[in-house]
């Protein structure tokens, strides 16, 4: 199974579930941060502490499968090639902190790639569960699920005071960062994003690019998170996001609009330029690939172009990424021109296909 | 003229900076100009969030006024600068977690507590520091279910109460019974444990 994780763009949920038609929302994701009672957390790097938890975890797996009836693979991080662990972090199973170290260091992903959960990260465990589109109830149920069958079998480190403790105070209490994906072409191109972004994190919501900060602006990708975990409830959390999200989605609509009204010419000369590039350019960088491919998928979203396969966005986005490509290519270096000329040709065979 | 950055759209944009005395000009066209402005914002945003974390009990949601960019919060030494007053420090310094090692002044370097039993030594420093990272000290989340069978009881007397008070103000009055019934419920349920716990201590 982790090579099928490691050789397909998109995971299972990623290819049945329901994407809205505009593509807007990408994808929903709950992250649970838990710690296990009366052991050092991982930040304090105790060879006793890691083993423990790493031991204790390997029971996980099955304990799951138990629960839910899907099969839970378990990968040991220093199995991996680095090419194979900097993939896990461009498809969004694991974050960059995970695969900074690798003794103990593990993920637990669900056969369908749903659920993927941190072994000694910041935090004992991070429980992470994903859905299409904009459906954060539907990963929150999963991540209860799972959170409820770890404890039941070992004990969390929990106070009535302060809720679930994790190492860093700004997750404590409920530990959830509940975080919506976005694509945000139109609000982009209009110039109108930066006071959305600024009005959504007065509101206490953060607003970072598809990597994580100082990705801003990469295909115009957007995750939107809560910051608080304390003082409101899991489901109250989600409410709320939800409401911003909406929002969001009607902002960026009526971008959507005022192009198709305004500037209808320019943006469909835009839209084909992109898709000439794509289709012909013999070398083009991963910045490069996604501005285009941005374009491309709203020229789709509006009307003006039109491919088979829905998650074609989706799939060259984590096509185009260094590592990705790299492991697609079966080459374990590349030099950035080799990758380069490579990426431009996987772009090419797929527009080939598509169209 | 072509634009600077990307040397393909046409230049319609142009800014003259004067830098230590030095005139740069930049030409760009609208999409570039776009991106760049969007990308001085975020550094902006994260700079001003690195230096002065701005926290206030006044947005919409009575939570943070600002935004914390999670791992990157603590990068630099913004608790011993803005959120921890010095004064408060000096009592705890020589203070260490039995159970990690983990001493408060650790905390302030690292931002990262050692283990669950740090909350219960440095309750006096955390106490403060939540209130200010979260904008409240009310816990209102899950509760694991083995082993904390009343607090999870008076929890849901909790959610409950706050059901009632909504189905009151929508005027639902017949939902307000139901849920009243229920809180009455489980209240008598709590009192019945306690009961039974003191019992068990006296007679032992
Ligand atoms: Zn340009
Ligand atoms: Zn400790």
């Amino acid at each position: 199974m982790i090579d099928s994780i490691l050789d397909q763009p998109l995971s299972q949920w990623q290819t049945e579930g329901t994407l809205d038609k505009e593509h807007i929302v990408l994808s929903s994701r709950i992250r649970l941060a838990r710690n296990f009672k009366g052991i050092a957390f991982t930040n304090r790097d105790k060879e006793d502490a890691l083993e423990k938890v790493d031991t204790m975890m390997r029971r996980v797996p099955s304990l799951l499968t138990k629960v839910d009836g899907k099969s839970y693979s378990d990968i040991s991080l220093d199995k991996l090639s680095g090419i194979e662990r900097e993939v896990l972090v461009e498809k969004h199973l694991v974050s960059p902190n995970l695969v900074e170290k690798v003794n103990h260091r593990s993920v637990i992903i669900s056969d369908d790639g749903a659920v993927a959960i941190m072994v000694n990260e910041e935090d004992h465990i991070r429980i992470q569960s994903m859905a299409a589109g904009l459906n954060l109830t539907k990963a929150y149920e999963r991540a209860v699920q799972i959170d409820d069958a770890i404890e039941s079998t070992y004990d969390y480190a929990f106070s009535e005071k302060f809720g679930y403790l994790t190492a860093c105070p700004t997750n404590v209490g409920t530990g959830m960062r509940a975080s919506v994906m976005l694509h945000l072409p139109a609000l982009a191109i209009t110039g109108k994003l930066n006071r959305v972004v600024r009005s959504i994190i007065q509101l206490g919501y953060s607003v970072r690019g598809l990597y994580g900060e100082g990705s801003e602006g990469l295909g115009n990708i957007y995750q939107v998170s809560n910051q608080v975990t304390m003082g409101i409830s899991e489901e109250d959390t989600i409410a709320q996001l939800n409401k911003i999200i909406e929002g969001l989605i009607k902002e960026e609509e009526k971008a959507r609009q005022s192009i198709a009204r305004e500037h209808s010419d320019a943006f469909e000369d835009r839209v084909w330029r992109a898709y000439g590039v794509l289709a012909h350019a013999r070398k083009l960088s991963g910045a490069e690939a996604l501005s285009l491919l941005s374009d491309v998928q709203l020229g789709i979203d509006m009307g003006i172009l039109h491919m088979k396969s829905n998650a074609f966005f989706d799939k060259l986005v984590v096509i185009t990424r260094p590592n990705f490509l790299s492991k697609y290519a079966g080459q374990d270096s590349m030099t950035a021109d080799e990758r380069d000329a490579y990426r431009a040709k996987v772009v090419r065979d797929a527009l080939n296909i598509e169209q | 003229m072509l634009c600077d950055d990307c040397k393909k759209n046409e230049a319609t944009i142009h800014v003259t900076n004067i830098v230590n005395g030095k005139k740069t000009e930049s030409h760009l066209c609208q999409d570039c100009a776009n991106k760049k402005e969007h990308a001085d914002m975020f550094k902006q945003l994260h700079q001003s969030f690195g230096q002065f974390p701005k926290f206030s009990n006044s947005g919409s949601f009575g939570q943070l006024g600002s935004s914390i960019f999670d791992n990157d919060f603590f990068n630099n030494d913004f608790f011993t600068n803005a959120v921890y007053p010095d004064g408060l420090l000096q009592d705890s310094h020589s203070q260490r977690c039995d159970q990690c090692g983990m001493t408060f002044d650790e905390f302030n370097r690292t931002g990262k507590f050692g283990c669950d039993h740090c909350y219960e030594v440095f309750d006096q420093e955390i106490t403060p520091l939540v209130k200010r990272l979260q904008g409240s000290l009310a816990y209102e989340g899950r509760v694991p279910s083995r082993g904390t069978g009343v607090f999870k009881t008076r929890h849901q007397i909790k959610r409950l109460r706050q059901e009632l008070n909504k189905a009151i103000k929508g005027e639902d009055y017949e939902k307000a019974i139901t849920l009243r019934d229920q809180i009455k419920q489980l209240e008598d349920s709590l009192h019945k444990d306690a009961g039974a716990k003191t019992d068990e201590s006296s007679a032992s």
